[in-house]
């Protein structure tokens, strides 16, 4: 129990918050949700144990489904956003930051980071909503909702840290 | 043995991550049927709680919009109920043609909703201040009343706001009726409790009851008739002994007065113009 610990739960509390009471209301042309809850996995600094963010990312999205009623969604689509972040993060990330920066636009620039934004919430959106499709699966609904969801995430994720110092 | 602990030690993060993903899959896809699944929907306690408060502060924030549409409701109802009874009565009883002559004009009735501002009950001349003026169609001398009773008249109008002269103020005086007995008489105030005022003039012979209901006359052009005031629960002597000096209990709450309505009459101006008229041409005499 250090405090970045419960940082990170306060964090995860607020995300939680907002998503449920807030975004998850929120349809834009019926197709786009923001589902700025990905912002949370996309912080992990680069020197955190792979298998531990993976974990922290199966929880939060348990508990995000049980909000939504869809468990097993979240979690899944999250734990593989987790999974492949660190990758994500060594291809950005330069090497001479220090072992325990998250990935932020101000250590990465601009570019890289809307890259590496763009990338993990395009996989984390063409996953969920993949699996919401095996409920219910209609082309044109499917690739909508996962173009218009991920753009206004990412939009909303690059804004959000372009203003965050 | 050793070799097997590194093997599991150098993938770990690729074993959390499949058995991770694993559960995700038979959680998706045992959902609907697996029973004893409550405690992953939105019905386990926690989310539950969370939108339970949610639910909550949003009920808040619309109960401002149900109150004034109930406050509304109420008085509009009130009336109706006092008008069919008085149908009922103009249909066995004599005054046929008067009642129906209250039945028509009931309908020329515009309500507008307004808000206390601002309101006293312990000077002796209190006032009310309302979140309606001449901009929303208020008007000196217009009848305002709540969902449980009358509430006063109008004194005064800015253009987004007006005061206005409750029962409880000195210089009230509201003409009113004992309700199914036809005796009149002035309502006033004289200070003190604001849940007592006193009927005056009501005359010697007039037969009532303690807890008669006493409501509006209709007889000024202020308020429709059968508005409800309040009930009697004290008769005096006037103090000339000419009359009866009624206690009335007043049915308006006024230290909790939050939602008020102004009773716009759209005749009240063309009856008050002819009324002056009349007074004019009486003069010139």
């Amino acid at each position: 129990m250090n405090i970045d610990f419960i940082h990170r739960i306060g964090l995860m509390v607020f995300f939680i918050l907002v998503q449920v009471l807030i975004l998850n209301h929120i349809h834009l042309f019926n197709v786009a949700t923001p589902l700025v809850y990905v912002y949370f996995i996309l912080l992990f600094p680069r020197n955190q144990q792979h298998w531990v963010s993976v974990l922290w990312a199966f929880f939060f999205g348990l508990i995000l489904d049980s909000f939504s009623n869809t468990p097993g969604e979240t979690s899944f689509a999250l734990t593989l956003t987790a999974f492949l972040q660190p990758y994500f993060v060594g291809l950005y990330l330069e090497r001479d930051n220090s072992d325990n920066t998250s990935p932020s636009m101000a250590k990465m620039g601009f570019v890289k980071y809307s890259t590496y934004v763009l990338l993990l919430t395009f996989i984390f959106c063409f996953t969920l909503f993949t699996l919401e499709a095996f409920s219910f699966f209609n082309w044109t609904q499917w690739i909508l909702c996962i173009l218009g969801s991920w753009s206004v995430t990412s939009v909303i994720i690059i804004a959000i840290d372009s203003v965050r110092k | 043995m050793n070799n097997l602990f590194d093997f599991i030690l150098r993938y770990i993060s690729w074993f959390v991550f499949i058995i991770c993903e694993i559960i995700s899959l038979v959680l998706l896809f045992t959902y609907n049927n697996y029973q004893g699944s409550i405690w992953m929907s939105s019905a386990n306690a926690v989310s539950g709680k969370v939108y339970e408060v949610n639910a909550g502060v949003e009920q808040y924030f619309s109960l401002t919009d149900i109150n004034e549409q109930l406050t509304k409701r109420n008085l509009y109802l009130e009336q109706r109920v006092q008008d069919l009874t008085s149908q009922i009565a103009a249909k066995t009883g004599d005054s046929a043609l008067m009642k129906l002559e209250n039945y028509q004009l009931m309908k020329k009735f515009n309500l507008i909703p307004a808000k206390v501002v601002s309101n006293s009950i312990d000077k002796r001349d209190n006032l009310i201040t309302i979140d309606k003026g001449e901009v929303d169609g208020v008007r000196k001398d217009m009848g305002v009343a709540c969902g449980y009773g009358v509430v006063g008249i109008v004194f005064m109008t800015g253009r987004h706001y007006s005061v206005v002269m409750p029962i409880l103020n000195s210089n009230s005086s509201i003409s009113c009726t004992i309700n199914k007995r036809g005796y009149f008489g002035y309502l006033h105030w004289t200070g003190g409790n604001s849940r007592v005022a006193f009927m005056d003039e009501v005359p010697r012979h007039a037969h009532f009851n303690l807890y008669d209901k006493v409501v509006t006359s209709g007889y000024s052009s202020v308020f429709p008739p059968g508005i409800e005031i309040g009930k009697i629960i004290h008769v005096y002597n006037s103090s000339d002994g000419l009359s009866y000096r009624c206690m009335v209990e007043l049915s308006t709450n006024f230290a909790k007065l939050r939602d008020v309505s102004v009773i716009d009459d759209a005749q009240m101006k063309e009856r008050i113009d002819i009324l002056r008229a009349a007074q004019d041409s009486l003069e010139k005499k």
